[in-house]
């Protein structure tokens, strides 16, 4: 059966009839639409000619000379480097810390090497390379500001001050005015261990800035009595100690993060009169909360020598501002007064 | 053009008329109809091409009409095949089951269909079509025998058959204009298609396309086409019995056909009169009615009738429940349904192409070429089902060796 159907003629069928015409025969428009598709055929020929040239010559010039093909640029040696900074580095120190050789191309550059060499002195926050050709690098640079200052000795090497920024990051201060950093308060009472040859972030300097920048922009004169700011407290009562030359423990609450509150009530209580040279107070604790501050004065001192010092706590009931008169303006008052009483 | 659309044109060059329309097919899986063109058909007669030149601007007047409606160029063609010299036989073949479970195998039904297919034809004759019929599995009607049991596997095909040299000129109009024919297919069976139901070709249904120089017919049973034919007489040849009968000139009497032609006789008076134009113009004459309506019904008479006789045996009433279904341009005369009903003796009525399709393509006389998208819209998506078929196995095989 199987021989039978193997020898069998193939039948004609209308697809045995040829299909190619010559272009004689064909109408105008048809010659029309072959030489349209004869002129595709020879632009998709090129094309593909071209992309195969392309390809030889690549992997002709990879077996021959690959550094040509990694430096199809002929760049020059970089000869300026732009700096673009929020701060206060400069050219300069940018120009060090990079140490760009004399000889190095700008395309030979690693510029993810080089931002990570600006990252580490921790001043800075971020820094973007761009390579401006043909020989020029352009190094913008956003820097972190500090917030307090922090003595710290590391290894043999005698003590010295470090600059902590918002963000918690400690770093030698580079290019600040030195009168600057004398008013920034220390800051104390934090465990620091090196990693890795660097300090980590200290955690809660947010708070610390938060309340640091309330103080600084409404009570200016009582922030520039700030010494020294301890974190001793912080962790486990969430309280921010400050220690300044009229008071020796000032105690700011972080549970309800209202700085500005505090800071007003502190405020009220020196204006007040309730400190005084006569009777100073030891401490202000304003986190209790409310209307309520418990303030600790130090009983003036007795006349007999050697006698220990007593001290009397007692809590300061806020008076209204109008009977106060205080000695300078203030907007904390303003603000803090007419809508409630309570301070 | 995006990769995965495709224009498709059908064309149908027809004896009074060519007619083209473009589809977008969109993934192989959906075409919409987005270009029309018509011309008025030269050099060809009775379906069959007998002035290349005539024919080949004719039908590219089409064609770039149809591009210019559709703002885009064909890439390929669908295109009608009808013609006098088209006939048709069936043959079938049988084969005993070789495995010893008797269990039907593909080679099994691969030898029974080549086996069917093996008729030699006379010289300059070639296949348009071979439609194969239900396979048969000891008797019983089945769809796909592989894998059934049974011990005497047959299979028969219709094969559909042409000259040589009138199909050759037809692709070749097609070629002048230099796009590829990617399928030739038989008016009836696009127009078939097109105006029945698959519920209808199952229960059996005639399909007479009566165009303006041919009748092209169908006959399905079982779902699939069980003969076909071509009667090299239309609606050309009322208007010719119409100027001969009332010595008229041919424009005039295909005024008369369209105006007064009927497919059954209703005028009961003799002495009713129709005008010519019905202007009132010098020149302007009478003609009696049931003249008119007796030449007309008389032809279309004949045409069933002749209709009737070349399907023969083949056609029984009562396999042909879904009756007998017309289109066509001069399925338009009024009455010819009830004339097919009287001459088969089943239920007649006018093709109407689906209601998805533009009002204004909706005429009989587009069926063919409706017919011919679908079959494009068809073929592709089978290839493109087949296309991921292969490739999907492509694909396990690598994974299973891997």
């Amino acid at each position: 059966m199987s021989t039978h159907v193997n020898t069998i003629p193939p039948t004609r069928t209308w697809r045995d009839i040829q299909q190619s015409i010559a272009p004689k025969a064909m109408s105008s428009e048809g010659r029309k639409r072959l030489q349209v598709a004869t002129a595709k055929t020879v632009v998709v020929l090129f094309v593909l000619g071209l992309v195969g040239w392309g390809l030889f010559e690549g992997m002709q010039l990879w077996d021959q000379n690959p550094m040509a093909i990694k430096s199809p640029v002929k760049s020059a040696p970089v000869k300026f480097v732009e700096v673009r900074s929020d701060g206060v580095l400069d050219q300069a120190w940018v120009t060090r810390t990079l140490a760009l050789p004399k000889t190095a191309g700008l395309m030979e550059l690693d510029l993810s090497a080089l931002q990570t060499r600006l990252l580490e002195s921790g001043q800075v926050r971020t820094a973007v390379l761009t390579r401006k050709f043909p020989e020029t690098l352009v190094v913008m640079l956003e820097e972190r500001s500090p917030v307090l200052r922090l003595r710290a000795q590391v290894g043999a090497a005698a003590a010295k001050d470090w600059l902590v920024a918002r963000d918690g990051v400690i770093y030698e201060g580079v290019g600040y005015e030195v009168t600057l950093l004398g008013t920034l308060p220390y800051l104390a009472d934090v465990s620091l261990k090196r990693v890795q040859g660097r300090f980590p972030p200290i955690e809660g300097m947010d708070k610390v800035a938060d309340l640091l920048s309330t103080a600084h922009a409404n009570v200016p004169e009582l922030y520039s009595g700030w010494q020294v700011v301890s974190l001793a407290r912080f962790v486990l009562d969430g309280e921010i100690i400050v220690r300044s030359k009229d008071i020796k423990e000032i105690t700011f609450g972080t549970r309800e993060s209202d700085f500005f509150k505090q800071v007003a009530q502190l405020d009220l209580i020196v204006e007040t009169g309730h400190v005084q040279a006569d009777h100073p107070a030891l401490s202000i604790n304003l986190a209790v909360g409310g209307s309520q501050v418990p303030v600790v004065f130090e009983k003036p001192a007795v006349s007999a020598p050697g006698v220990k010092t007593n001290f009397i706590t007692r809590p300061v009931a806020p008076t209204p501002a109008v009977r106060s008169e205080p000695r300078r303006p203030s907007a904390i008052f303003t603000t803090l007064y007419f809508p409630s009483r309570e301070l | 053009m995006s990769s995965k659309t495709k224009y498709i044109g059908a064309v149908e060059i027809g004896t009074s008329k060519v007619t083209v329309m473009i589809g977008e097919l969109s993934q192989g899986r959906s075409l919409s109809i987005i270009g029309f063109g018509e011309c008025q058909s030269h050099g060809v007669l009775k379906g069959a091409v007998t002035d290349f030149r005539s024919a080949s601007d004719a039908t590219q007047s089409a064609l770039l009409a149809a591009e210019s409606n559709a703002g885009v160029r064909i890439d390929e063609v669908y295109l009608a095949q009808a013609g006098g010299h088209l006939d048709g036989f069936y043959n079938e073949a049988a084969v005993n089951v070789s495995a010893a479970d008797n269990m039907v195998s593909a080679v099994d039904i691969d030898t029974v269909m080549r086996l069917a297919k093996a008729k030699a034809l006379p010289e300059g004759r070639m296949v348009v079509h071979n439609i194969r019929r239900p396979f048969r599995l000891d008797g019983r009607l089945v769809p796909d025998p592989e894998h059934l049991v049974g011990q005497r596997l047959e299979v028969g095909y219709w094969t559909v058959h042409g000259q040589e040299n009138k199909i050759a000129d037809n692709i070749h109009v097609i070629r002048g204009f230099n796009v590829p024919v990617a399928e030739l297919i038989l008016a009836s069976l696009a127009s078939g298609t097109m105006v029945t139901s698959a519920e209808d070709r199952q229960n059996g249904v005639l399909v007479i396309d009566i165009g303006g120089g041919t009748t092209d017919y169908a006959l399905y049973h079982d779902g699939c086409a069980y003969m076909t034919g071509v009667l090299p007489v239309g609606g050309s040849h009322l208007t010719n019995d119409l100027s001969l009968g009332l010595r008229l000139i041919e424009g005039q009497a295909e005024k008369l056909k369209l105006r007064f032609g009927r497919g059954t006789v209703t005028a009961r008076d003799k002495s009713e009169k129709v005008w010519l134009n019905g202007d009132f113009a010098i020149g302007d004459r009478q003609f009696p009615r049931q003249a008119i309506e007796q030449i007309t019904a008389a032809r279309v008479w004949e045409i069933f009738e002749v209709v009737k006789k070349r399907l023969g045996v083949g056609f029984v009433p009562d396999q042909t429940v879904a009756g007998v279904v017309l289109t066509g341009g001069t399925s338009k005369l009024p009455g010819i349904a009830e004339a097919a009903a009287k001459v088969f003796g089943v239920t007649a009525r006018l093709g109407e192409a689906p209601s998805y399709i533009n009002e204004n393509l909706r005429d009989p006389g587009y069926s063919t070429a409706l017919g011919l998208l679908y079959f494009g819209l068809n073929s592709s998506a089978e290839s493109a089902g087949s296309g991921s078929r292969r490739r999907t196995n492509f694909l396990s095989r690598l994974f299973a060796k891997a």
